[in-house]
């Protein structure tokens, strides 16, 4: 913690906690942090404690015997000397209205048990520089504010679940930019002891410090409520408190409710989840009740939906679907983030998801610049086959008969057969054997035809490979190519215009035209070539690309 | 399963492509009609009835034919050309600048008459 503008040994804290093991944990917190700290057992012993010497801070526990937490902040707010001394509630995770009873009889903010260090450390800060700079002269405030959004942004960083995380078969990562420097776009995840988990995304009205607040409190609140209850009357609480409490500030809500192979999805004012099964949105979710605390007596509905291996849900804030198009749109945001499922059948670690997101919200106009988070579940376990290839000219028609072999039930043939043709020929010849596509350009074809023939055979070119690794399910067909050399360049990689008579650029032609979807890898040393069943996500995404 | 079969047909040059025309035989295809048009061979039919599959490597091959036959006032057109084939000639754009035809029989008379 930075001690620049603040100096911790220049604030006293009161704890005051019937139980000696909290007293001596938060104490010892507070004191390692250089606080000055004081205890008190109950009630009376604290009224008594402040009157003699007003502390800087109240940490202050719910339930005690005798005098409760409430009566005592009450007391304190009775009488003007400690009308406005900052009090941080505790309290205890399964009482969610404790919550609301605590806020009502003045508390300026509350923490649940059991307590996270971090927090409680970041919240008895805030709360007593908060304090502080009532009456300080602006341009001082101007820093001060500065550093306390840094602060509050770190907080915030830290407050997000640690990903790519694993639970069961399921990969789940996820991302947060904030617009600002804090927003109001959080995610979480919460596996429960009665074996379900939940995926979490919340997009608090506006952005900044005020929405970023009532983010980490709506989800500090929902991971309370879940304990032991549905999602969906986890929901129905939730909104009942937040519509309650006016704070003029509501939550979209997406959530993901898992629990064997049955996926629960609930999406009050987000963008469609998309359910995303090989190349197919197999469904998208929206709509299933107004936006959380918008209106007290609001109903919510669920999806539900059995899953399979490789299936992938895909939740984002409107800050992503916004700058590519309708704020209901998830599927372009979906291919620009490259999101769609990966025969590598894993997930984005989330830096890349995160310079992913920045990178394209970059240079969004100026009214479209919002918080953008996305997050990602991924199912594990499809079945895969693997080949290794020989980088030779005529272990290419080798290899695409195998994958005949291996998918009889594929209809799309010229698919199959053309496109991977081309799709390995370049893999063999530019990207394992590093012949350069510039060779194509010139109009004398007969060099490369006579080094495509003779690299192979060169010392140096002998073993050489490329793999090839294959995954299918009743829907999709992907087929995942991958090699060691050189990288395909960046424009060869995007689907061609429109060409004229000429014969280089073909085989990016023939590959982007045959497949529903052609992902590159970002460093140029792979591709993926997928085919499903039906027309309506193919012509969707042919239509994002062109 | 690499040969090219060469037949003359009056005037007309017919060349049979075998099932795949490739990176793995492109060479040898580009081999065999050049010694035909070194043999001031211009019109040329190439015969695809038997041809399941091409690659970007044979259509490039096939496009450097066509440049040097028209550069030399010949004529290249093809015949027999399967779905899967003329799947990959539409992406390509190439259906629009050789003339095809269903069968030999009428790219060869069509040849003969052009060359008459």
């Amino acid at each position: 913690m930075r001690t620049d503008s603040f100096s911790a040994a220049e604030h006293s804290v009161l704890i005051v906690d019937d139980t000696m093991a909290n007293r001596r944990l938060y104490g010892t917190l507070l004191a390692r942090e250089g606080f000055i700290v004081r205890t008190a057992e109950d009630g009376v012993e604290a009224l008594r404690a402040i009157e003699s010497e007003t502390p800087s801070l109240v940490l202050l526990d719910y339930i005690m015997p005798n005098m409760n937490g409430v009566e005592v902040l009450d007391h304190l707010r009775r009488d003007p000397k400690t009308a406005r001394l900052p009090v941080v509630m505790l309290t205890a995770s399964a009482e969610p209205d404790h919550i609301d009873a605590a806020l009502e009889a003045g508390a300026n903010d509350y923490i649940t048990k059991p307590v996270n260090g971090r927090i409680l450390l970041a919240r008895v800060k805030s709360m007593i520089q908060a304090d502080r700079m009532r009456g300080r002269p602006v341009r001082r405030l101007e820093s001060e504010l500065l550093e306390e959004l840094e602060e509050a942004a770190r907080v915030q960083k830290a407050q997000l679940p640690a990903v790519p995380m694993k639970w069961n078969d399921w990969r789940v990562t996820g991302a947060v930019a904030p617009s600002g420097q804090v927003g109001g776009d959080i995610f979480d995840l919460v596996p429960t002891e009665d074996g379900r988990f939940i995926a979490l995304l919340l997009d608090v009205s506006g952005h900044g410090t005020a929405s970023a607040l009532v983010a980490a409190e709506t989800r500090a609140e929902l991971r309370t409520l879940l304990s032991g209850r549905s999602l969906l009357e986890s929901v129905r609480r939730l909104n009942a408190h937040m519509a309650r409490r006016e704070t003029g500030k509501y939550s979209c809500l997406a959530a993901v409710e898992i629990e064997g192979s049955t996926l629960r999805i609930l999406n009050a004012g987000l963008p469609p989840v998309a359910v995303l099964r090989g190349s197919r949105v197999l469904a998208e979710v929206w709509g299933s009740g107004t936006p959380i605390g918008m209106f007290e007596d609001s109903s919510y509905e669920l999806t539900e939906f059995q899953v399979a291996a490789g299936d992938r849900i895909v939740m984002l804030s409107d800050g992503l679907t916004e700058p590519f198009g309708a704020t209901d749109d998830a599927r372009a945001a979906i291919s620009r983030l490259m999101l769609w499922p990966s025969v590598r059948d894993e997930v984005p670690e989330p830096e890349v998801l995160r310079t992913r997101i920045t990178t394209l919200t970059r240079d969004s106009a100026p009214e479209l610049r919002d918080d953008a988070t996305a997050v990602i579940l991924h199912l594990t376990g499809s079945v895969h086959e693997v080949m290794r290839l020989a980088a030779r000219p005529a272990a290419i028609p080798r290899a695409v008969r195998w994958v005949v072999d291996q998918s009889p039930d594929w209809a799309d043939r010229v698919a199959v057969d053309h496109g991977l043709t081309e799709a390995l020929t370049n893999a063999v010849l530019h990207g394992a054997l590093g012949l350069s596509s510039e060779v194509r350009h010139t109009d004398d074809y007969d060099e490369y035809l006579t080094l495509a023939h003779e690299l192979p055979d060169r010392p140096g070119f002998m073993d050489r490979h490329v793999e090839l690794k294959m995954v299918q399910n009743a829907d999709s067909f992907g087929i995942r190519i991958s090699w060691q050399g050189a990288a395909c360049p960046v424009e060869d990689r995007l689907p061609p215009a429109p060409m004229s008579i000429r014969s280089s650029g073909m085989g990016s032609s023939i590959i982007h035209s045959l497949f529903d979807r052609v992902d590159w890898d970002s460093d140029g040393l792979g591709l993926e070539l997928w085919l499903h069943r039906g027309g309506a996500a193919s012509s969707s995404h042919r239509a994002l690309l062109g | 399963m690499n040969r090219f079969a060469v037949e003359q047909l009056g005037n007309v040059t017919c060349i049979g492509l075998p099932a795949r025309v490739d990176v793995t035989n492109a060479k040898a295809f580009v081999d065999v009609v050049r010694a035909e048009i070194d043999k001031d061979k211009r019109q040329i039919v190439l015969d695809l009835s038997h041809t399941e599959a091409i690659d970007s490597t044979a259509l490039g091959a096939i496009v450097q034919i066509f440049k040097s036959l028209r550069a030399r006032d010949g004529e290249l057109s093809m015949a027999g050309v399967g779905d899967g084939v003329r799947r990959v000639l539409a992406i390509t754009r190439i259906d629009r600048v050789f003339p095809l035809f269903a069968t030999v029989e009428e790219a060869v008379r069509f040849g003969n008459e052009k060359s008459a």
